[in-house]
């Protein structure tokens, strides 16, 4: 079977983990013999894109469970049905013998709520016992006395769905863990913060990263050189994904030799598509620049790319390009500062082109 | 009587919690601390003097108001009228306990349907006689209790129809309603109660109470005086998250046998370093729109950091914080609205990093 590069080279136990090691020697203490395995927290983690926070749980659930002999990665998919009044709904769980996964957020924000009403309920009125496989040569084994449930984008959980989270969360304690995997804390209530752990995962630093691509194309022979790397860490900023789905990409089109002195770093189309929407309003301030970039948005929301992504991808071109294009300071202060009032508008109203659309033309008439 | 009303509990919710029994009591250590140390009867609940006299005289005379406590999370309101159940039918576990009490809560569905079924059917019963153990023991009074925690996200209707069951059957039940916000309670439900204010809790009552389980854990931290006030500081006057701290705390800090500091307890609520917060500042003053744009992605956004949090601490740090030479104009209206709008922004769902940007360069245009 072939994997893409990121899959085949996901760490899958709490010691191949590659960069934060003060993190990755926390969860290892958590889950480590000498403590009482039942006394894990819920936990919460949070960190920006890419950073490996759900590589991380996983390898934290393989060690809790398996002693890292990788029983937990084996997945499978089940769709789930609830009932709401005369609607059925459909949700995908991801599963293996020790927890499950799901993303309430697919739901919808009014249904998210059933979902953790029924799935935790249902979970948390059995009793669980596991047996960890392990090879280990420690006599006493502990059973594991709880399931786990991770929780995707838990800030996108309406605020009563997290409401039903918390006394659930005290209330099985006993039978389930949460934990839950978020980007920011922002959207999270209080209530939920104060019963978990919260553990903040920073994005690798540059050498970390250099480090990560460097060695996975050690693995796959692919040769190259300090300029590509380089420019690669500036593109990802950290993200993890992002660069090693862009370095496999790069190697099978330049033929595994990356080492080229003008090599470039390819950009996915839609961010091509955000320089030339930028290039646009500084050069042709008409009535016409707008109607064309009217249809570049049309474009890119139909490739599902968020307007919240494409937005705050306008504002970073601006920043960096600032001095190329000569723009004032006071004049990229004010283009920020619509950018935040439209990119409010953009959750409170429904019709993301409206907003896309007057950020651009404000942007327009103020650059 | 007594064994209808068991049999009612067995085809009742509370009683599918098997996973408790099987397990039961040995395990008292995998409970959360904030379970753990909850108070068994009014004498133990530290804080909230006027509330626990009010009660206890209420107690002595045999009868009991309905009740409705409001008050900031953490405050020991659930605490309080579990604790006062526990004195008057006995331990929780007990069948005589839960023969006479409801618990209700926001994960339990509290639409309309349930308060007409549900909640009326145990209004109705008739209260279950107590066995001579429980006589000597506990109170006894004459009546049962609903407690309807988290009862602010209850419907406005469900509310409604909750108004003529009160009134109905309080010869044999009495109502205990529950809520962070006295507004969202609507006003006929407030005019059958008893309002009992719960005040934020004063320093001195929680950090006895952390001592009081630092002592009963056996805990070893060095300095603990200004660990503990750390916390106390961290979790904004709310108990139950200095508790839920203190365990992650002290948790990692065993296996880590890494001390128990300040920095640790920061790291754990998500604060970020108050240096860092300094030099953010000093930035912000210099007005170079570049250098301030590269010092947040660096430092917030790929660290993990919420936005909300940083803007928090800045806050305190210009405000509270008489150490520093940030005196800004205590009256600067226009500063005050940037705080408040970009809280405002994030709450709806904005993006952190476009709105953590516009705060800083119209903040750093006004300094």
């Amino acid at each position: 079977m072939s994997y893409l590069w990121v899959d085949k080279y996901r760490p899958k136990t709490l010691s191949e983990l590659s960069h934060s090691y003060d993190i990755t020697a926390k969860l290892e203490n958590l889950s480590s013999a000498t403590s009482n395995i039942n006394n894990i927290p819920n936990i919460l983690v949070y960190g920006p894109n890419g950073a490996g926070k759900k590589t991380r749980i996983m390898a934290l659930l393989n060690r809790i469970y398996c002693q890292d002999s990788n029983q937990i990665y084996k997945l499978k998919i089940d769709v789930r049905q609830f009932k709401i009044n005369s609607k059925s709904l459909e949700l995908n769980v991801i599963s293996s013998p020790y927890h499950i996964e799901i993303t309430p957020s697919d739901l919808g924000f009014s249904n998210d709520k059933i979902v953790i009403q029924e799935l935790i309920k249902e979970l948390g009125s059995t009793s669980h016992q596991f047996t960890p496989t392990s090879s280990s040569t420690t006599g006493e084994t502990q059973h594991v006395r709880f399931k786990t449930i991770v929780i995707n984008d838990a800030n996108k959980l309406s605020k009563a769905a997290q409401h039903a989270l918390r006394r659930t969360i005290e209330k099985y304690s006993k039978n389930i863990r949460i934990i839950m995997c978020c980007e920011t804390l922002s959207n999270i209530i209080d209530p939920i913060r104060s019963r978990m752990l919260n553990v903040r995962l920073s994005a690798p630093s540059q050498p970390e990263f250099q480090n990560i691509v460097k060695d996975v194309s050690l693995k796959e022979s692919v040769t190259m050189g300090d300029i590509f790397i380089n420019k690669l860490s500036v593109l990802c900023r950290g993200n993890i994904r992002l660069g090693l789905l862009t370095l496999e990409n790069m190697a099978v089109l330049k033929n595994m030799d990356l080492s080229g002195a003008d090599i470039n770093v390819i950009k996915p189309d839609w961010m091509v598509c955000i320089d030339k929407i930028c290039l646009l309003t500084l050069k042709n301030k008409t009535v016409d620049t707008v109607l064309t970039i009217r249809g570049i948005f049309y474009d890119l929301l139909a490739h599902c790319i968020p307007a919240e992504l494409i937005l705050q991808k306008i504002v970073e071109w601006i920043l960096e390009n600032a001095e190329l294009v000569k723009l004032r300071q006071d004049k990229i202060t004010t283009v920020i500062y619509y950018a935040s009032i439209f990119d409010e508008r953009l959750k409170l109203g429904s019709k993301d082109i409206f907003h896309l659309e007057g950020f651009i033309t404000k942007m327009i008439l103020e650059i | 009587m007594s064994n209808s009303v068991s049999n009612f509990f067995n085809n009742n919710k509370r009683q599918k919690l098997k996973g408790d029994s099987i397990t039961g009591n040995n395990n008292e250590d995998d409970k959360p601390w904030v379970e753990k140390y909850r108070p068994k009867s009014l004498n133990d609940v530290t804080s909230q003097k006027h509330v626990i006299k009010q009660l206890q005289s209420q107690l002595n005379k045999d009868n009991l108001p309905h009740l409705l406590f409001h008050g900031p999370a953490g405050t020991g309101k659930t605490s309080t009228i579990l604790a006062l159940t526990k004195q008057l039918y006995g331990p929780q576990s007990s069948a005589f306990w839960k023969s006479r009490v409801l618990e209700l809560n926001a994960s339990d569905d509290r639409g309309i349907s349930i308060v007409r079924d549900k909640i009326k059917t145990f209004a109705t019963l008739t209260i279950s006689n107590p066995s001579k153990d429980d006589l000597e023991n506990y109170i006894c009074p004459p009546f049962k209790i609903i407690i309807l925690d988290e009862a602010d996200s209850m419907t406005k209707d469900a509310q409604a129809a909750l108004r003529r069951t009160m009134e109905l059957y309080s010869n044999v039940t009495r109502f205990v309603i529950v809520c962070n916000y006295v507004t969202k309670i609507i006003d006929p439900l407030k005019s059958r109660c008893t309002n009992i204010r719960f005040n934020r809790l004063d320093n001195e009552d929680s950090l006895n109470r952390l001592k009081y389980i630092v002592d009963q854990e056996k805990l070893n931290i060095n300095n603990d005086e200004k660990v503990l006030e750390q916390i106390l500081k961290n979790s904004n006057g709310d108990l139950r998250r200095a508790i839920t701290l203190l365990q992650s705390a002290s948790r990692i800090s065993e296996v880590t046998s890494e001390d128990m500091s300040s920095f640790l307890i920061n790291e754990l609520t998500g604060k970020v370093d108050i240096q860092i917060i300094a030099q953010y500042f000093d930035l912000l003053r210099s007005k170079n729109v570049s250098q301030i744009s590269q010092f947040i992605n660096k430092e917030f956004i790929q660290k993990g950091y919420s936005c909300e949090i940083v803007i928090h601490q800045l806050h305190d740090y210009i405000y509270g914080d008489t150490s520093n030479d940030a005196n800004l104009k205590e009256d600067d209206q226009e500063v005050h609205w940037l705080f408040f709008e970009t809280d405002c922004k994030l709450v709806n769902g904005g993006n952190e990093y476009i709105q953590l940007l516009n705060f800083s360069l119209q903040l750093s245009k006004r300094l």
